[in-house]
């Protein structure tokens, strides 16, 4: 009985021995430049401020957007603490890429110059998803050239879709 | 019938051994954290100390369970380690409770600091565990989304990783709940090893786990470094711990057509210790005391321990691994305990050692 199971703890650690080192060297080897965002990524929830952001804004805008056959809700408010604007995204279903990353770059010209463009967050994992939106696209949104949102892959940094935006109301929430 | 459950019998030796245990895990995570956010502080880089708390318990639970597994090989390799392979089982059932954390969190109460009127350490007395912490912002679940979220199973690089994290979690609880002599004496030992050595699966998987969460996300090439190097070093310990078994299984002895097998002058074995052979498919130790000679079953009953690298006190052969004690004579414990090993005929003739078959069976006198 022993002997047979000395037998498969050799058969087993051969099999580890080749299996994991090739896993291990493999998953550096192959991992991308700009690793895949997560909903942990503190990088990401830093720059979109989010820690910070309201659960209950007042709504200012709508809109839809279509990205990859996917439906994307989404609403500008203005948040109850007067900080200035958030952002909500409802994806209505699982995007084709894997944590895509929220970009707004204020430029309106195609194609878009996704180097100039600054990061709100990531849409990864599922639910809905609210960022702060930082001072220069509150102010951007409250001016005639609001800009636009980018869905960019994490991977290859493509933009996948973009949205132009429209204006808000300027009344309410000035800083 | 089955055997009853007796709670574990705490001695001045497993206190001192769960003591360190558990202090050195605890000063892990201490430093882990606490420099984790000193750091932060001193590039000015803002730092969730849920993200932190959650890479601590991860990565304690990871290398602590290297260690666990680097004490059975280390122990065949030299006698020296012993001394922590005879409690083993409380660091494997500790691998179990941190990387538990690390998935679940924990809430410890805040309130005790402000009954003497201080403020709560930054350190998380509560924090969300990585299930919480990255699948609880959305309106699913948290286990649902845990297992749907992700369904990139064919992208290497986005590969779901969290699920592989669960099948070794899902080991590593087997392995605890039944890490008990309970469970042993009832399984008997062969089937309870059989199962415990899932724990090689559980572990590919938590390399998985880390090479495709951890090692994708976090560029830095000492994590990558830390990584392979554990996994070289448990490796190399089991190969080579491995292979001297398997040496010894590859040398098996033939019957002579007298029903004895020479093995060898008596002075080939150093007195109070024995000589390890390989008879019928199984281990026998050859055990010599003065001018007598024993041969037993090399086979601990209690968890299949090596008896042949034990030691002979007071007329009995006592296991490395536990402590288990046979009689030379009879290969029965002394009372009042019951276990038997086989024994086998054994004698000299003209100065050398000649074992014979087939084995008495183990009875208690």
């Amino acid at each position: 009985m022993i002997s047979s199971r000395r037998q498969a703890h050799r058969w087993l650690i051969s099999v580890l021995a080749v299996l994991l080192p090739w896993m291990v060297v493999s998953a550096v080897v192959q991992r991308p430049d700009i690793p895949p965002a997560s909903g942990g990524s503190s990088f990401l929830f830093s720059r979109a401020d989010l820690t910070d952001a309201d659960a209950q804004g007042r709504l200012l805008s709508q809109f839809s957007w279509t990205a990859q056959g996917t439906q994307l809700k989404g609403q500008v408010e203005a948040s109850s603490s007067g900080r200035g604007h958030q952002l909500r995204v409802f994806p209505e279903g699982q995007l084709n890429v894997a944590d895509p990353l929220l970009y707004w770059t204020p430029t309106t010209t195609n194609p878009v110059e996704r180097q100039k463009a600054q990061v709100v967050g990531s849409i990864a994992g599922s639910g809905p998803h609210l960022y702060r939106l930082p001072e220069l696209v509150s102010n951007a949104l409250r001016s005639a050239q609001p800009g636009r949102l980018l869905l960019v892959n994490p991977l290859n940094q493509s933009v996948i879709s973009t949205l132009k935006l429209r204006p808000v109301p300027t009344t309410m929430n000035q800083p | 019938m089955s055997h009853g459950y007796v709670a574990v019998q705490w001695t001045r030796r497993k206190l001192i051994y769960d003591g360190i245990l558990l202090g050195s895990v605890s000063a892990y995570l201490l430093l882990f954290m606490a420099i984790s956010h000193w750091w932060a502080a001193a590039a000015n880089v803002p730092l969730e100390s849920d993200g932190v708390a959650i890479r601590a318990y991860g990565s304690a639970a990871y290398i602590l369970l290297h260690l666990t597994l680097s004490i059975g090989p280390l122990a065949r390799l030299n006698p020296l380690f012993h001394t922590l392979l005879f409690n083993r089982r409380h660091m494997g059932v500790m691998v179990f409770v941190v990387g538990f954390l690390h998935v679940n969190g924990w809430h410890l109460p805040m309130e005790p600091w402000s009954w003497f009127g201080q403020k709560a350490p930054e350190l998380p007395w509560s924090f969300h565990g990585a299930l919480n912490w990255y699948n609880d912002f959305g309106n699913r679940d948290p286990l649902v989304s845990l297992f749907t979220s992700n369904r990139h199973f064919n992208n290497f690089e986005l590969f779901p990783f969290e699920l592989l994290g669960v099948v070794g979690l899902a080991v590593l609880f087997v392995m605890a709940v039944t890490s008990h002599d309970f469970w042993l004496t009832n399984l008997t030992a062969p089937v309870w090893k059989a199962i415990h050595m899932a724990v090689y699966v559980g572990y590919a998987a938590l390399v998985g786990h880390v090479c495709l969460g951890a090692l994708q996300s976090n560029q830095s090439p000492w994590l990558a470094a830390l990584v392979l190097a554990g996994l070289f070093w448990l490796l190399s310990i089991h190969l080579i711990s491995g292979w001297r078994e398997w040496a010894i299984d590859g040398h098996p002895l033939a019957v002579e057509t007298s029903g004895w097998v020479d093995l060898g002058p008596i002075d080939a074995i150093a007195d109070g210790r024995a000589k390890v052979v390989v008879l019928a498919g199984e281990r026998v130790a050859v055990f010599r005391r003065g001018a007598e000679v024993f041969a037993l079953s090399n086979v601990c009953q209690h968890q299949n321990g090596p008896l042949g690298e034990g030691q002979i006190v007071n007329g009995c052969v006592v296991c490395p691994w536990h402590g288990y004690e046979y009689r030379l004579e009879t290969g029965a414990s002394p009372p009042p305990f019951t276990e038997c090993v086989p024994t086998f005929p054994v004698e000299l003739h003209q100065g050398r050692v000649r074992l014979g078959l087939p084995p008495r069976q183990p009875q208690q006198t």
